[in-house]
């Protein structure tokens, strides 16, 4: 529940450690914030027994524009994963900001929430805050509660469906907040189709080119040229702890047998499919739009116009091969 | 922006038509409906759509089970039906059929409510949503892997027809009772005043509109072949006879509409060019008649 201090008043303008120290053991059970930067590389965030998370940090994609927010975290136990890897995944939420404004495009998952807390802590200032996401999963929304109710007067961008107003699992908004929602935060459509100017930003939304979830969005954002994927184009991982989340060549990409594996582990309504519908409007996305980054919620950003062409070859490639797969499923009752 | 009344989560989470309710003595009924009058801007549409957002506890001799966590807006009475149907035991287990907010979002508030519960389930990801949850508090389980409770076994199922990646189905051996998570749910109006019935007990005029509006928000399902999916099914009710269907969007079906309910949905998946134009699948299609938000459980 909150306390009687107003979060918004003692976070304007403080630094990182003023935002842990006023953080940090608020909630019992909530686990514990890295309470500082982390060093790259090191560990954190590992109590024995529980999940593990590594680099908590901001990784600037373009000055002054754009963020990646997020953490590590090992390539196991991931619905996403066809197996388990002897790897690592990058976990990711955005920020893209002008002088005026700040828009926090995915909020990420809750064990990217000390990436997100210094995300508010630098990022916001006194910009007007503006809050999106492609889709009402916890991997998208799971710190929006934080970013809701710890930011002065944000806004909603929502263009998908109900549900997510609700999943607000942060125990520092109070019930009374999360109750009256509705009635404080304001929401302006994003839907399919629009596009809007926020300052110097400008983002056009669309129907996902490939999704699990009936109401999936992607979003494409003109000045930086980045299209938000959800969790499409997540097959990037990482060997170690310490290896880049940005993949900026068209080299060493992993095979488009490979990729279709990853695809149907999370879209598995592929497998035995057909749908070249849907891959004819996936390649035209790419014709429409000159993406010059791809950033989605779990795995490297793809960054580079070269980087991006090659990945999308190999995701059409990898989109043929899934929908010969076998349905493993409907196998078990044969 | 208009003003909102206070408490606005309560009048789009909604509890009606006597939840909790104990259908047998080993099995209860929690949870409420979503209703599209709670959402801004629907305040004035009509009819009101319900889709049901529910979950069961099954009170074994020894443990006991609840299959699904139910929505996280109705934890603001899901918290009381709890204690109401337990009576003072614990929840020992708790079924996650997918990583899904109306399926699994309490998930947290559950383990923390009752500190010795097991999440299971295909539960890959629950550590990134609750990293203050013990690893060994979310245990994975695989299709035909169970738990037991006593008097009865709880039998991990391969879902046949998967709302997300990871949703499974779970079968209580005892009561032949299996729970489908999306499967078999459907949609009622608030007019038509259904919250809180089962088929049994409703005439059949009103079972048959129920049973028009099955929610099934699966996509990509036109894009494959669902005969072989439903003969699927089949097999898997012979190998698992099925006197009991719950799902997390509809009561318990059971008794002389289990098996009419259970052929006319199947006839509907087997050919969606017959029966209710209500199958959600390919982007673009037009959502049926309580709006694609609707028919995915989120009003």
């Amino acid at each position: 529940m909150s306390s009687n201090i107003d979060r918004r008043d003692i976070l304007r303008g403080a630094g990182v450690g003023v935002v842990m120290a006023v953080l940090s053991g608020v909630e019992p059970g909530l686990a514990a914030p890295a309470g500082k930067e982390a060093a790259p590389g090191s560990a954190n965030g590992a109590t024995a027994g529980r999940a593990f998370s590594a680099d908590q940090m901001i990784t600037e994609l373009v000055p002054g524009r754009l963020y990646r927010v997020g953490c590590v975290v090992k390539a196991e136990r991931l619905s996403w994963l066809p197996q388990d890897l002897d790897g690592f995944e990058a976990v990711n939420s955005y920020v893209l900001t002008d002088k005026d404004n700040v828009v926090f495009f995915e909020m990420g998952l809750p064990i990217a929430r000390p990436a997100m807390e210094q995300a508010v802590a630098k990022l916001v200032g006194n910009r007007r805050v503006y809050v999106d996401f492609t889709r009402n999963e916890a991997d998208c929304i799971g710190n929006m509660g934080y970013v809701l109710g710890t930011c002065r007067n944000p806004t909603l961008l929502y263009g998908t469906a109900g549900g997510v107003l609700e999943w607000i699992n942060d125990p520092h908004v109070s019930e009374l907040e999360v109750r009256n929602f509705l009635g404080r935060v304001p929401i302006e459509s994003a839907k399919n189709g629009e596009t809007k100017k926020i300052g110097a930003m400008e983002f056009t939304w669309m129907d996902a080119g490939t999704k699990m979830m009936l109401m999936t969005q992607w979003a494409f954002e003109k000045s930086t040229g980045c299209l938000f994927t959800s969790e499409s184009f997540g097959w990037r991982h990482i060997p170690t702890i310490n290896s880049p989340v940005i993949v900026d060549t068209a080299a060493s990409l992993p095979s488009a047998v490979t990729v279709a594996r990853e695809m149907v582990a999370r879209m598995n309504w592929m497998r035995e499919a057909e749908y070249q519908p849907v891959i004819d409007r996936f390649v035209s996305i790419f014709k429409q739009y000159d993406v010059q980054m791809i950033a989605p919620v779990h795995g490297c950003v793809i960054k580079g116009r070269e980087a991006v062409v090659a990945h999308v070859e190999r995701a059409v490639e990898a989109l043929k091969i899934a929908s010969k797969l076998p349905d493993t499923e409907r196998m078990q009752y044969a | 922006m208009p003003e909102l009344p206070k408490d606005t989560i309560q009048k789009a989470y909604v509890v009606e038509g006597g939840l909790p309710r104990m259908v047998l003595p080993d099995l209860a009924w929690v949870g409420g409906c979503s209703s599209s009058a709670g959402w801004p801007g629907r305040g004035e549409v009509r009819p009101i759509s319900h889709e049901p957002c529910v979950s069961f506890v099954i009170l074994g001799s020894e443990k006991t089970l609840m299959l699904d966590t139910g929505h996280f807006g109705h934890w603001w009475s899901l918290d009381g039906q709890l204690d109401a149907v337990l009576q003072g035991r614990p929840l020992d287990y708790v079924f996650l059929s997918h990583q899904e907010i109306p399926h699994t979002g309490n998930m947290g508030r559950l383990l923390k409510k009752y500190p010795g519960c097991v999440a299971i389930g295909d539960t890959r990801d629950y550590h990134l949503f609750h990293p203050e949850v013990p690893l060994e508090q979310i245990r994975i389980l695989k299709h035909g892997e169970k738990v037991s409770l006593g008097d009865r076994d709880i039998v991990m199922l391969d879902a046949v027809w998967k709302d997300l990646s990871g949703t499974m189905w779970a079968y209580d051996t005892r009561r032949k009772l299996i729970y489908t998570a999306d499967g078999f749910g459907f949609v009622h109006t608030h007019e038509e005043n259904l919250c809180g019935m089962m088929f049994h007990e409703m005439s059949d005029a009103q079972w048959k509109a129920c049973s028009d509006r099955p929610a099934l928000p699966f996509f990509g399902m036109r894009a494959r072949d669902q005969k072989v999916r439903v003969a699927a099914f089949r097999k898997l009710m012979e190998r698992y006879p099925i006197e009991i269907i719950t799902s997390g969007h509809c009561g318990p079906i059971m008794g002389p509409p289990l098996k009419p309910t259970i052929e006319k949905l199947l006839a509907t998946i087997e050919d969606p060019t017959k029966g209710p134009r209500f199958l959600m699948g390919d982007a673009g299609e037009k959502p049926g008649l309580f709006g694609g938000e609707a028919i995915h459980g989120l009003v």
